[in-house]
C-alpha cells in the first residue's frame, strides 16, 4: 500500500504541476500577435480620409446615386438605379461605413482630450473633416444620429437629431475649429493627405463649407443663413484653385480612385444626354474632358445616353455608340472633390443677387481646375453674357459641379435648375406607387440596421421628418 | 510373371492403404439445455473442407485421415465447440446456446471501454462493413443515413467540399456546431478556412474541412456520442458531440496477415436543370453586320441571358465563326445554323474515375501487435481536367514491455493534392452559375474544347461584339477548367504515443502525449484573357493542436453486490494556428508566371497568428449495483486562455444512470424479453470562445503611399466575457427481444444552451457595428428511435432491417435585450440568414407573397405583389430525417442498401431566380409563352381574378424582387448505396496461401424521389459552418458505380 500511496501522490503532484498550474502563460497566449493595442493619430487620420474618400465617391454611393439622380451620367445596363431605385444594400453598407470611418477622427479627439499634450491642430482638422461628411450624411438621408452618436459602449441607442439642429450645430462646429486652429503650434498634422498638413488651408476649407452649408440652408432660414454668410471673413475663404479641398489617389491598386478600379471590368456608366446636350447647346470645351468620343474614342464625335432607359432598351444599345466618361474622370489619380474654388464663386454670385460680378471668374476657374487651356477659356467666356440670368448661374453651376454626385444631386433638389427630364424608360416600379413621373428623389431611405437595432429613436424621426420614402422633402429642401 | 504382378499390386494397395490410414467417427449432438438432439449442425474436421451434417436425430458419422486432429462443430445461435479427436471412434458433443453478448462492450469518452449496458446514455455505433459499402472517400458522408439524430449534409458532386454533420440540432448561435473528431484518442482538427463569400453562396471555392483526411479504409468502428452526458468528460471541445473512431490493429496471430483492398468507381453527374430549348441567347431580334457586301446575322454574343431569337436552323454568324474569321482559320466568315442542343449541358462533363487500393500488414503474438497500412487513391472528377489523390499510411503497434506496463504508438501520415475542383457560388468561375442561371442556350461544348486561338487568346462564347473579342462576363468554361483553377495540397500528421502502467490489478496508470499538425496551401490563378484581371493567390495554413494526457483509473467491488469504477485526469491542449496570405494585384507583369512577386502593383500581403490553451481536471466515479443498476458521475474543470483572466474557470458535471431491469429476477422467465434498460441522464457543458475577443487591438490596413493606415476595430471587444453554457436532460429506453432478432433504441433529449458569446450588430451610428457579449438562449429538443429487425435467419440466409428516426425541435428562445433578430449573413442577392427570437435557427427572410383575405395571391399590373418588408420564408434544418438499410446474406452473397430521407426545411435558390430571370430554364418557354404571354395564377388588387398576361421575361423581373417565388423545400428520399458482395467461401482456398476473398459491386447516390426541387439537388453546402439555406451555382450532384476486391493473405 505505501508504494501505491508513493505512486498516486507523485501522479497528483506531476499532475497538478505539469499541466494545470501554469495559467500565468495565458496572458501571453491571448495577446494579440496581429495587431497593436495602442493608437497612432497619424495612422488613424490616413485611414479615416481614405476611407471616406473611398465610401463617398466609389460606384455605388456616387456612381448609382449621385452621378445618377442628378443626370451627369446615365447607365448602361441594369439601369435601375437610375430610374431610382434605391437598392438597399447601398444603404444598409454605406451608412455603416460612414460612421465607422468617422469613429476613427472621433478617437483622435478622444485620445488627445485625455493626453498630457493635446495636439490641438489635429483636433480641429478631425472636427473639420467629421462636419464635412455628416453633412454629406444628412444630406442623403436627412436626420440622422448626430450629437449622440459616435459614443461606443456609452451610447447604443443614439437619437436622430432633426436636419435643422444638425445644419446649426455644423456651422458652429466649423466655426470653432477654425477659430482654434493654430499655424505656430508646435505640433504638426500628420497624416494628412488633403493639405499635408497645413493649418492655414484648413481655415479656409472650413469657411467655404461653412459658405455652401449657408447657401444650401437659405431658402428655409434666410435669417440665420444671412448671419452666417456675413460673419465669414472675404480673405478666410478660397483664394484660388490652389486652395482647392481635393483628395489625390494613388497610381497602383490599392491605392487608385475606386472609379478607376471599378472601370475595369464593367461599363456601367456612360455620359448622360442630360449634360452632352447641355454642353454642346453652349460649346463647351469641357466637353471633350468629361466625355470620351464614341465608338471607342476613334472619332471626334461625343453622344450622349438616353437617360433612364429600362434595363432592355439599355442593353440593346452597343456601349460603342455612347459617350463613355472621360478618361480625365477615370484615370487612376482622379481624386476625390470635397470643394473648389468656383463654387465659392458660384454662392458669392448667388448672394449677391446673380448681378454678374462672380459669375465668369466662376466659371472661369472652373475651367482651370479641369484643366482647359487659357485660350479655349478666353473664347467660352467670351459666348457667356455678362448679366446672367438666374437660370444661366444655376446651370453652369451644376454644369461645374460635375463629378461631385451629392453635390449636383443637392444643388438640383434646392434650385430644380436645370429642369430634369423624368427617366425616358419610366420610373422605377416599386417606388412608382408612391412617385410621380415628375419628381425627382429627395434623399434614400434608412438602413434596415437601423430598423433592427435603434428603433425607437428612428420612429420619432420619421414622425417628425415624414415616411421613410425617397420622395420625402429634407428640412433645406423648400419646393 | 502375373503372380508377381499381382503381388505388386497387393503391396502398392496396402501400401497405399498404409499412407492413407483412416477411421471414421460417429456421434450424436444435443443441446446443453434440454437434451434434445440437434440436426443441422455442420461437422468439420478443423483445418481441411471435409466435413458432414447431423441428421434429423442429431447423428453424424464422417471419415477422417489419422491426421485429423481436432472437429469443428458449428451451428447458428449455438456457441462453436472444437472436440479434439485423440483417436476416438464416438464424440458425442452437447453445445451451449450462444448467449448474445447483446449490448456488448463500447469504447466510450477518453478511451474508456465500458460495458453498453452500464451507460445511461446513447451511443450508436456503425461498423467498418457499413462504411466500406457506401464507398465514400470522405468518413463524414457514410455516416448519413446511419444513426438516428445525425445529419450529414453535403454537395455530393463537390469534388473534396464540406460535409456538415450535426448531432440533435444548433447549439451555438456564432461558435462551433460541429461535433468533435477523436481518432484512437486523438483529437482531430476539423476547421474549415472557407471564406464568408463562400458560404454564403456569393462565389469562392469550396476548400473542405479537415475531417475529411480520415481514411475510411483504416477504421474498424465509428461511435457516435450524442448529448453532453456522453461527452463531459471532452469538456468544451464536445459539447457538440463526440465522433469516436477506433481504428483497425493488429491481433495475436500466427505468421502476418497482408490484406489487400481495391477499389475502382465511375462517377458521372447526376440531376441536372430542366433548360428551355427553344430560344437562342440574346435580347430581341439577330443583329446583321455586311462583310465584303454581304450581309450576315449576328448573335448578341456579349448577352448572358437567352431571350434570343427561336430556334428555326437559321443561318447566323455565331461566335466560334467569328474567331474563326479573324485568325484567319476559315478565309471567309462562315455561319452555323441557330439550332437547339438539348443535353448539351451535360456533355461538359466527364465521367470520373477513382482508383482506390490499400494494403495493410498486421500480427502479432501475446506481447506484441502491429498493423501497418497504405492506401493509395487517385481520382479524377467529373469536371474536366479535375484530379485529386490522397496517400494514407498508418502505422500502429503496442508492446507489453513487462506484464504490466504496455507502450503504444499511433503514427500517421497523409499527403493530400487536389486540382481545378469548380468553384461555387456567384462567382465568374462557378460553372453552374454560367451554365444556368446566366447563359445562351444554344451552347455546343464540342465547340468549346479548343478553347485558345492561334495567337493565344481565348475563344469565348461571351465576346463583347462582332469586333471586340474580349469576355464580356463569361470565361469558356474548359479555359476555366484548365488555364484559371484552384488547387490545394495539404500534408498532415496525426497520432499518439502513450503508456500503459497496471500498478496493481485495480489500479491503472496511463499517459499519453497526442497531437496533430498539417500545413494546407490553397493557390488560385487567372491568367490573361480571362474576363477579370489576371491574378495569382497563395494562402497557407499552419495549424497545430497538441494534447497531453494523465490518467489514474480504478476498479473494485465495494461488496459482493457493489462494485465501483473511476478516473481522474489532467489534460493540457494547444492549440496554434498561423496563416500566410499574398496575392498580385493590379495583374501579372509577365503574363503566365503564377508567382505572387509577379505583379503589377505591390502584392497585397496578409499574415495571421493564434494561439489558446485550455488546461483540465476531471474525474469519473461509477457504481454498479449486481449489474443490474448503474449511476455514473462526472465533474470537469477548464481553465481557457481565451478567456478573461481572473474569469477563465468553468466547471461542468453530469450525472448518468441505467437501470437494465430485464435482469431482475421476477423478468428472468420472460424469454422473448432479451434486454431492457431504462436510462437518465443531466449534464452541463461549457464552450469557450477564440482568443483574442476580451481587449481592445486596432486593425490594420495596407498602407496609402507610403503612409501607413490603422482604424478602431468595427467590433467592440468585451473584457468580462463567459463561456457558452449548454445544460441537457436526455431519458432513453433500449429494447430487445427474441435474442436480438427485434431491437428498440428510444431517447429524448432537451437542452438550453445559454450565455451564447455573440458578435451582437450594433447601431452603426454608434461608430462601431458590432459588439461581443454573452446573452441569447436556445433550445433544443427532441426524439431518437433506432430500430432493427431480423425476419429471417437461419443457417444460410438472413435478412436484417435497421431503422432509424429523428427529429429536432430547435428554438431560438432568446437574442439580447433589444435584439430580435441576430443576422448570420446576407445572400449574393436579396435575402438574409439570421437567428430570430422565437424561430428556429437560421431563418430565410425575403419578401413573400401578398395575399388577400381569402387567402388568393394578390397580382398587380400582371406580376406577383411583394410584401415590402421582409418575412420569415423557412430554414435549412429538417423537421425529422430518417434512414432506412436492408441487408441480406446468402452463405457468401451480401446484399444491401440504405435509403436516406429527409423531410422539411426551405433553400432560397439562385439558381431558379436568375435561370427564369435570364430565359434559361425550361418554365420560361413552355407552351409558347414568349409569343402570347402568361398568366398568373391571383387576383388583382380590387378582387376580380387575374387576367393581365405577361410576356415571362417579365415573370422573370418579378423572381427578381419576390424572394418568395425562389423559395424550395429540401424534402427528398436518396437511395445512398447499394451494395452487393460475394465473399468466397474459406474451403476453396486450402491450397492457395490465400485466407479470404471479396468481390463486390456498389452505387452511390443512384437515385432521388419525392423532392419539390425541379432543378437541383436540395441537399446542398458550401461549407461546413453555420450559414446554410442559400443556393445558387452550386455542383451539380454526382451518381458513382463502383467494383471492388479485398484479398485476405
Amino acid at each position: 500500500m505505501k508504494g501505491i500511496n508513493k505512486i498516486l501522490t507523485g501522479f497528483t503532484v506531476l499532475a497538478v504541476l505539469l499541466l494545470v498550474g501554469c495559467t500565468k502563460d495565458f496572458e501571453d497566449i491571448n495577446s494579440n500577435p496581429n495587431q497593436p493595442t495602442k493608437a497612432n493619430n497619424t495612422y488613424l487620420m490616413t485611414n479615416a480620409q481614405f476611407q471616406l474618400m473611398d465610401v463617398y465617391w466609389d460606384e455605388w454611393f456616387n456612381g448609382r446615386c449621385g452621378m445618377l439622380w442628378s443626370q451627369y451620367w446615365a447607365q448602361n445596363e441594369y439601369t435601375e438605379e437610375s430610374r431610382y431605385r434605391a437598392r438597399p444594400t447601398t444603404d444598409d453598407n454605406y451608412w455603416m461605413e460612414y460612421y465607422r470611418a468617422l469613429n476613427d477622427l472621433q478617437e483622435i479627439i478622444r485620445t488627445n482630450k485625455n493626453a498630457d499634450n493635446p495636439n490641438t491642430n489635429e483636433v480641429q482638422v478631425a472636427r473639420i473633416l467629421k462636419a464635412y461628411f455628416f453633412q454629406v450624411m444628412t444630406d442623403t438621408w436627412g436626420d440622422i444620429p448626430y450629437s449622440e452618436a459616435l459614443q461606443g459602449n456609452d451610447n447604443l441607442q443614439p437619437k436622430f437629431d432633426s436636419q435643422e439642429s444638425i445644419y446649426t450645430s455644423l456651422n458652429q462646429e466649423l466655426k470653432d475649429a477654425q477659430s482654434k486652429l493654430d499655424p505656430e503650434a508646435t505640433q504638426d498634422v500628420k497624416g494628412d493627405m488633403i493639405y499635408g498638413g497645413k493649418v492655414n488651408k484648413w481655415k479656409k476649407f472650413a469657411n467655404s463649407l461653412r459658405l455652401r452649408i449657408a447657401t444650401r440652408m437659405k431658402d428655409k432660414a434666410p435669417g440665420k443663413a444671412q448671419t452666417i454668410y456675413d460673419n465669414i471673413a472675404d480673405g478666410d475663404v478660397f483664394q484660388s484653385n490652389d486652395d482647392n479641398a481635393t483628395f489625390v489617389w494613388g497610381t497602383a491598386v490599392p491605392n487608385n480612385n475606386p472609379l478607376n478600379e471599378d472601370q475595369k471590368t464593367r461599363t456601367d456608366f456612360s455620359v448622360s444626354n442630360t449634360m452632352v446636350n447641355t454642353l454642346k447647346d453652349y460649346n463647351d470645351p469641357r466637353l471633350s474632358v468629361y466625355a470620351a468620343p464614341i465608338n471607342d474614342e476613334s472619332s471626334d464625335e461625343y453622344v450622349g445616353m438616353t437617360y433612364g432607359l429600362r434595363n432592355s432598351q439599355a442593353a440593346a444599345m452597343s456601349n460603342d455608340n455612347v459617350s463613355q466618361p472621360g478618361w480625365e474622370v477615370y484615370r487612376p489619380d482622379a481624386p476625390t472633390i470635397l470643394m473648389t474654388y468656383d463654387e465659392v464663386l458660384f454662392i458669392k454670385e448667388e448672394w449677391n443677387n446673380f448681378d454678374g460680378s462672380y459669375y465668369k471668374d466662376a466659371v472661369k476657374n472652373n475651367l482651370k481646375f479641369w484643366g482647359v487651356p487659357a485660350d479655349e477659356r478666353a473664347a467660352y467666356l467670351n459666348t457667356l453674357p455678362d448679366a446672367p440670368t438666374q437660370d444661366e448661374v444655376y446651370t453652369q453651376k451644376w454644369i461645374a459641379l460635375y463629378m461631385q454626385g451629392l453635390q449636383g444631386w443637392s444643388h438640383i433638389r434646392r434650385t430644380n435648375t436645370p429642369d430634369l427630364d423624368p427617366p425616358a424608360g419610366g420610373i422605377y416600379e416599386s417606388v412608382a406607387t408612391y412617385m410621380t413621373e415628375k419628381d425627382v428623389p429627395t434623399r434614400r431611405p434608412y438602413s434596415q440596421n437601423i430598423y433592427d437595432l435603434n428603433r425607437a429613436n428612428l420612429d420619432e424621426a420619421l414622425n417628425r421628418q415624414g415616411p421613410d420614402q425617397i420622395n420625402t422633402q429634407l428640412w433645406w429642401d423648400v419646393q | 510373371m502375373r503372380k508377381f504382378t499381382i503381388l505388386l499390386a497387393l503391396l502398392a494397395f496396402l501400401g497405399v492403404q498404409a499412407v492413407q490410414a483412416q477411421q471414421t467417427i460417429t456421434g450424436t449432438v444435443t443441446s446443453a439445455e434440454d437434451g434434445s438432439p440437434v440436426p443441422g449442425v455442420q461437422v468439420v474436421v478443423k483445418g481441411t473442407t471435409q466435413g458432414t451434417t447431423t441428421d434429423l436425430d442429431g447423428n453424424y458419422e464422417i471419415t477422417v485421415e489419422d491426421e485429423a486432429e481436432t472437429l469443428v462443430f458449428k451451428f447458428v445461435g449455438m456457441v462453436t465447440k472444437e472436440v479434439p479427436i485423440a483417436n476416438k471412434t464416438v464424440i458425442n458433443v452437447t453445445m451451449e446456446p450462444e448467449v448474445k453478448d447483446i449490448e456488448g462492450v463500447v469504447v466510450t469518452a477518453l478511451g474508456v471501454s465500458r460495458e453498453k449496458k452500464s451507460l445511461g446514455y446513447a451511443v450508436q455505433e456503425v461498423s467498418s462493413e457499413d462504411i466500406e459499402k457506401t464507398n465514400q472517400t470522405n468518413v463524414i458522408n457514410s455516416l448519413s443515413g446511419k444513426a438516428a439524430g445525425v445529419n450529414v449534409s453535403t454537395s455530393t458532386g463537390s469534388f473534396g467540399g464540406s460535409s456538415r454533420i450535426l448531432l440533435r440540432g444548433v447549439h451555438s448561435i456564432d461558435g462551433n456546431n460541429n461535433p468533435l473528431f477523436v481518432v484512437d484518442g486523438v483529437p482531430m482538427n476539423n476547421q474549415n478556412f472557407n471564406s464568408y463569400t463562400t458560404e454564403r453562396g456569393a462565389g469562392g471555392v469550396d476548400w473542405g474541412n479537415a475531417a475529411l483526411d480520415i481514411n475510411p479504409s483504416d477504421i474498424k468502428t465509428v461511435s457516435v456520442l450524442k448529448g453532453p452526458s456522453a461527452t463531459a468528460l471532452y469538456g468544451s471541445r464536445g459539447a457538440n458531440g463526440v465522433i469516436m473512431i477506433e481504428t483497425k490493429r493488429g491481433e495475436e496471430q500466427e505468421g502476418i496477415g497482408v490484406t489487400w483492398s481495391s477499389n475502382v468507381t465511375f462517377s458521372e453527374v447526376g440531376k441536372l436543370p430542366e433548360y428551355q430549348n427553344k430560344y437562342g441567347g440574346g435580347n430581341g431580334p439577330f443583329g446583321t453586320v455586311t462583310v465584303d457586301g454581304e450581309e450576315y446575322r449576328t448573335a448578341y454574343y456579349a448577352m448572358d441571358q437567352s431571350w434570343g431569337p427561336r430556334f428555326e436552323g437559321q443561318e447566323v454568324v455565331q461566335w466560334n465563326n467569328v474567331y474563326d474569321w479573324e485568325q484567319g482559320i476559315t478565309e471567309n466568315l462562315q455561319t452555323r445554323p441557330w439550332e437547339a442542343n438539348e443535353g448539351n449541358i451535360r456533355n461538359f462533363f466527364e465521367t470520373g474515375l477513382s482508383l482506390k487500393n490499400n494494403i495493410a500488414f498486421s500480427g502479432g503474438d501475446e506481447n506484441h501487435t502491429f498493423r501497418l497500412s497504405y492506401t493509395n487513391t487517385n481520382r479524377t472528377g467529373v469536371f474536366p481536367n479535375s484530379g485529386l489523390q490522397k496517400n494514407n499510411i498508418s502505422f500502429n503497434g503496442s508492446s507489453n514491455l513487462t506484464d504490466d506496463f504496455e507502450v503504444h504508438a499511433n503514427i500517421n501520415y497523409l499527403n493530400y493534392h487536389n486540382k481545378a475542383r469548380p468553384a461555387t457560388g456567384y462567382s465568374d468561375y462557378s460553372h453552374m452559375q454560367k451554365f444556368t442561371q446566366w447563359g445562351q442556350r444554344q451552347f455546343d461544348f464540342g465547340l468549346m474544347k479548343n478553347y485558345l486561338n492561334p495567337d493565344g487568346t481565348q475563344r469565348t462564347w461571351n465576346r463583347k461584339s462582332f469586333t471586340d473579342p474580349a469576355p464580356k462576363y463569361a470565361d469558356n468554361p474548359y479555359f476555366i477548367q484548365h488555364e484559371a483553377y484552384p488547387e490545394q495540397w495539404r500534408e498532415r500528421v496525426y497520432g499518439k504515443i502513450g503508456f500503459n502502467y497496471s500498478i496493481t490489478d485495480k489500479l491503472k496508470f496511463t499517459g499519453n502525449v497526442k497531437k496533430d499538425f498539417y500545413t494546407d496551401t490553397r493557390e488560385n490563378r487567372i491568367p490573361e484573357g480571362s474576363v477579370n484581371i489576371s491574378e495569382f493567390e497563395r494562402d497557407i495554413y499552419e495549424v497545430t493542436e497538441d494534447n497531453y494526457e494523465l490518467q489514474l483509473r480504478y476498479n473494485t467491488d465495494l461488496s459482493e453486490q457493489i462494485s465501483m469504477n473511476g478516473l481522474v485526469g489532467a489534460n493540457r491542449y494547444d492549440y496554434s494556428y498561423k496563416n500566410n496570405y499574398a496575392a498580385t494585384q493590379g495583374g501579372l507583369s509577365v503574363p503566365g508566371l503564377f508567382a505572387t512577386d509577379n505583379a503589377k502593383s505591390t502584392p497585397t500581403t496578409s499574415d495571421a497568428m493564434r494561439e489558446k490553451r485550455i488546461n483540465s481536471l476531471y474525474g469519473r466515479l461509477g457504481f454498479s449495483y449486481k449489474s443490474l443498476v448503474f449511476l455514473d458521475m462526472t465533474l470537469r474543470n477548464d481553465w481557457s486562455s481565451a478567456l478573461p483572466e481572473g474569469n477563465n474557470s468553468y466547471m461542468y458535471p453530469s450525472v448518468t444512470g441505467s437501470f437494465v431491469f430485464s435482469d431482475l429476477d421476477a423478468l428472468q422467465d420472460y424469454e422473448w424479453l432479451s434486454f431492457a434498460k431504462i436510462r437518465g441522464s443531466w449534464a452541463q457543458v461549457g464552450n469557450d470562445t477564440d482568443p483574442y475577443q476580451t481587449s481592445l487591438t486596432y486593425a490594420t490596413y495596407d498602407s496609402f503611399d507610403g503612409s501607413p493606415r490603422i482604424s478602431i476595430p468595427n467590433t467592440l471587444n468585451n473584457p468580462e466575457l463567459k463561456p457558452e453554457t449548454t445544460e441537457s436532460i436526455e431519458g432513453g429506453l433500449n429494447l430487445v427481444f427474441f435474442n436480438d432478432r427485434l431491437g428498440f433504441d428510444f431517447t429524448y433529449y432537451t437542452e438550453s444552451s445559454y450565455d451564447q458569446i455573440l458578435t451582437l450588430p450594433v447601431t452603426a451610428s454608434s461608430g462601431y457595428s458590432s459588439k461581443i457579449v454573452n446573452a441569447g438562449e436556445i433550445e433544443n429538443s427532441g426524439i431518437e428511435i433506432m430500430m432493427n429487425v431480423t425476419p429471417i435467419e437461419s443457417n444460410d440466409f438472413s435478412w436484417d432491417i435497421n431503422v432509424n428516426w429523428s427529429q429536432n425541435d430547435n428554438q431560438v428562445v432568446e437574442l439580447a435585450e433589444g435584439i430580435t433578430n441576430y443576422q448570420l449573413a446576407s445572400g449574393p442577392f436579396n435575402v438574409t440568414v439570421s437567428a430570430a427570437e422565437g424561430e428556429p435557427y437560421g431563418v430565410i427572410s425575403g419578401s413573400g407573397y401578398q395575399y388577400d383575405d381569402n387567402g388568393n395571391k394578390i397580382v398587380a399590373g400582371g406580376m406577383y405583389a411583394g410584401t415590402d418588408a421582409p418575412i420569415n420564408l423557412g430554414t435549412y434544418l429538417p423537421d425529422w430525417t430518417g434512414g432506412l438499410t436492408n441487408s441480406f446474406n446468402y452463405k457468401g452473397l451480401d446484399f444491401s442498401f440504405t435509403i436516406d430521407v429527409r423531410s422539411g426545411g426551405s433553400l432560397f435558390s439562385t439558381t431558379k431566380m436568375w435561370g427564369t430571370y435570364s430565359g434559361m430554364l425550361e418554365e420560361t418557354a413552355e407552351n409558347n409563352i414568349r409569343e402570347y404571354g402568361m398568366v398568373l395564377e391571383g387576383v388583382k388588387p380590387d378582387g376580380s381574378p387575374n387576367d393581365v398576361a405577361i410576356h415571362p421575361q417579365i415573370k422573370g423581373l418579378n423572381h427578381y424582387f419576390l424572394d418568395e417565388m425562389n423559395i424550395i423545400e429540401t424534402d427528398y428520399f436518396k437511395l445512398r448505396s447499394v451494395n452487393l458482395s460475394y465473399t468466397l467461401p474459406a474451403n476453396m482456398f486450402n491450397s492457395v496461401p490465400i485466407q479470404g476473398l471479396t468481390v463486390g459491386i456498389t452505387g452511390r447516390n443512384l437515385f432521388m424521389w419525392g423532392t419539390d426541387s425541379k432543378h437541383f439537388d436540395p441537399e446542398h453546402t458550401t461549407t461546413s459552418g453555420n450559414i446554410q439555406g442559400i443556393e445558387g451555382g452550386g455542383v451539380p450532384p454526382t451518381r458513382a458505380y463502383g467494383f471492388k476486391l479485398d484479398v485476405k493473405l
